[in-house]
């Protein structure tokens, strides 16, 4: 018996509303991805954000919490502005939303360890817009899959099974 | 003609599973089955495993004799694309501007965001496929209506624009995205001028159409939507039971459709205050892009103690299985008077009871209006969709054998093959004629 060949998924998490329903629908499917018994899946997460009393940096249970640098200052501002209608709204969400993806991607970052394991996945996965700056500024320092969302997850990791 | 060719574009088809697709599979076989050579233009599949995943379970329900052939979208999914190598720094600075620059640059040759980048590759293709072997008549289903402009790529060859819904207007909301006076406007009734024939999937939506444009009005068919009978497709004995199972099967067009009023009328007729228990099982995408909205998968979470769950797509092919372990269906839709929903008819084959949770006033009453096994909502309160859920439970706990069996036969008219079957006869009649040996622009058949 041939040992199943093992295929690292890793998820970034950056400021999501109900993370932990995303994080399991996403593991979830990385799972079932790959159904030949040749290839064994094992899923990662790092979460950048804000943490919570019960969210102990470091994480458990395959999770590696990270705390978020410190909101720009202008950050409540431009939230009531992005709120608005028009194009003051609109560009009110390019401005927080871009800042928000920096705030993320700084973060990763500035820790080396957990930006070396992502390295070492086949696929790094962002599970939300916040976190695709922060996995795409991964393109020139991995030959991994950079991939956002469920779909071009799973198209990912069958590419890899099947290939 | 005994042979005739039918060229049908058709941006959805298998592995696909847009929601159009069930629809292109059936009108593809059902003009094999009828004697035609078929030749469907498509969009690459890798295009759709990598932006909303595919069911390579459907691809067995083409029929063999049917050519495929596969045209890159040459950017007409590329906002839809999520490998993040792709993404320019544009893109991830300012996806907004990104996208606002992007649609304008697509919408050049076809008045369409995005989709009109597929009008070139896809008529290219066409013209290929009519030099390999003239083809006799051209369909085109939409959406996106970029296969319109697909069909008319051929000179002088009829063809038919399966609309299913509306172009002009929005068949959820009933907004009118433009008027027959605008620029869009006068371009649509060109197209429908010069079309041999045109489908919509209602009444209401081919009443609206011929209200827009009367000159057209006698080429415009209804073709509903059927159901397609899958494998394992049989009535079941009707037991009787204390904690049925409801399911529902389905894209979740979560934006759209009654969730929240429903989750809550389930709660108040089987959860933890009711002495009524019930299981419900949700199979199938929570969004038509195939992502999982965090909000719905939250609200499954949250409702897992009453007996609610969601557990993730199913194949085409399997879909006769799944009503196999069910009591009973729940049928959420959006509200319009224009929407059938694609699965209605499917529901009604199954024979089993069908809880409705949409307005009364959707087309889709028309079809469940006499149902012998039918649970409406009187309203999308919480209240009265608890209602409904008790009745059902009610009827299950001590079921009427000759009402499930005369639901069982009623479900059986929406058998797809007995709808087209009549259409595509009338269509044998068109194939292979100029536009000006047909009575363009008066319906009338020659």
């Amino acid at each position: 018996m041939i040992a199943p060949r093992n295929l690292k998924v890793s998820i970034v998490v950056g400021q999501v509303s109900h993370a932990q329903a995303v994080i399991d629908d996403l593991r979830q499917r990385a799972m079932a991805a790959a159904a030949s018994p040749a290839w064994a899946v094992s899923v990662d997460v790092v979460q950048v954000g804000s943490l919570t009393d019960g969210d102990a940096p470091g994480g458990g249970e395959g999770i590696v919490r990270l705390q978020a640098e410190r909101p720009a200052p202008a950050a409540a501002r431009l939230g009531a502005l992005a709120g608005k209608p028009g194009t003051v709204g609109v560009a009110g969400r390019l401005v927080r939303d871009n800042l928000e993806s920096r705030r993320v991607a700084s973060t990763l970052a500035r820790h080396k360890d957990v930006v070396a394991a992502l390295r070492g996945s086949a696929v790094v996965v962002a599970a939300d817009p916040s976190a695709d700056r922060a996995v795409w500024q991964l393109r020139r320092a991995t030959g991994a899959h950079l991939v956002h969302g469920p779909a071009a997850m799973v198209h990912a990791i069958k590419a890899l099974a099947n290939g | 003609m005994t042979r005739p060719h039918l060229l049908y574009i058709a941006f959805s088809f298998p592995p696909s599973t847009a929601s159009s697709v069930y629809r292109c599979t059936a009108v593809a076989n059902a003009f094999a089955k009828d004697g035609w050579d078929v030749t469907v233009i498509t969009l690459d599949p890798s295009v759709w495993s990598e932006i909303s995943g595919t069911d390579h379970g459907l691809v067995e329900s083409i029929d063999p004799r049917i050519t495929v052939v596969p045209v890159d979208d040459c950017g007409a999914e590329e906002p839809a694309r999520r490998d993040l190598r792709r993404f320019s720094r544009l893109r991830i600075e300012a996806p907004y501007l990104w996208k606002e620059l992007y649609r304008r640059k697509t919408r050049k040759g076809f008045p369409e965001d995005f989709h009109a980048a597929w009008l070139d590759p896809a008529s290219k293709a066409a013209r290929q496929v009519h030099a390999d072997h003239a083809v006799d008549l051209v369909m085109a289903s939409a959406s996106p209506y970029v296969s319109f402009g697909v069909a008319r790529s051929l000179a002088d060859v009829p063809f038919v624009l399966d609309y299913r819904d509306a172009w002009a207007f929005n068949t959820i909301s009933g907004a009118e995205d433009f008027s027959p006076e605008s620029n869009m406007g006068r371009m649509e009734a060109d197209y429908l001028d010069r079309a041999a024939q045109m489908w919509f999937v209602n009444e209401q939506i081919r009443g609206e159409y011929a209200h827009r444009y009367p000159k057209a009005a006698g080429k415009m068919r209804v073709v509903a939507n059927g159901f397609d009978p899958q494998p394992g497709h049989a009535r079941r004995t009707v037991q009787a039971t204390d904690r049925p199972s409801f399911g529902y099967l389905g894209t979740l067009q979560y934006v759209n459709m009654p969730l929240q009023p429903f989750l809550a009328g389930w709660d108040t007729a089987f959860g933890t205050e009711s002495p009524t228990k019930a299981d419900g099982v949700f199979r199938g995408k929570l969004s038509p892009s195939g992502a999982a909205p965090a909000e719905v998968l939250a609200a499954f979470a949250s409702a897992a103690g009453n007996g609610l769950r969601y557990d993730g797509p199913i194949s085409k092919r399997d879909v006769a299985g799944f009503y196999g372990t069910l009591d009973a269906l729940i049928l959420l839709l959006s509200t319009g008077k224009y929407v059938t929903g694609g699965k209605t008819a499917e529901y009604l084959a199954t024979g089993l009871p069908i809880v409705s949770v949409h307005d009364l006033g959707n087309a889709a009453t028309d079809l469940l209006r006499d149902y012998p096994l039918w649970f409406p909502a009187k309203d999308l309160s919480p209240a009265a969709i608890a209602d409904a859920l008790r009745e059902c439970a009610a009827a299950l706990r001590e079921p009427d054998e000759a009402r499930w069996m005369a639901a069982w036969e009623y479900g059986q008219q929406f058998d797809r093959s007995a709808i087209l079957t009549p259409v595509i006869a009338e269509l044998r009649q068109i194939a292979g004629r100029s536009e000006a040996e047909l009575s363009a622009g008066t319906g009338e058949m020659p």
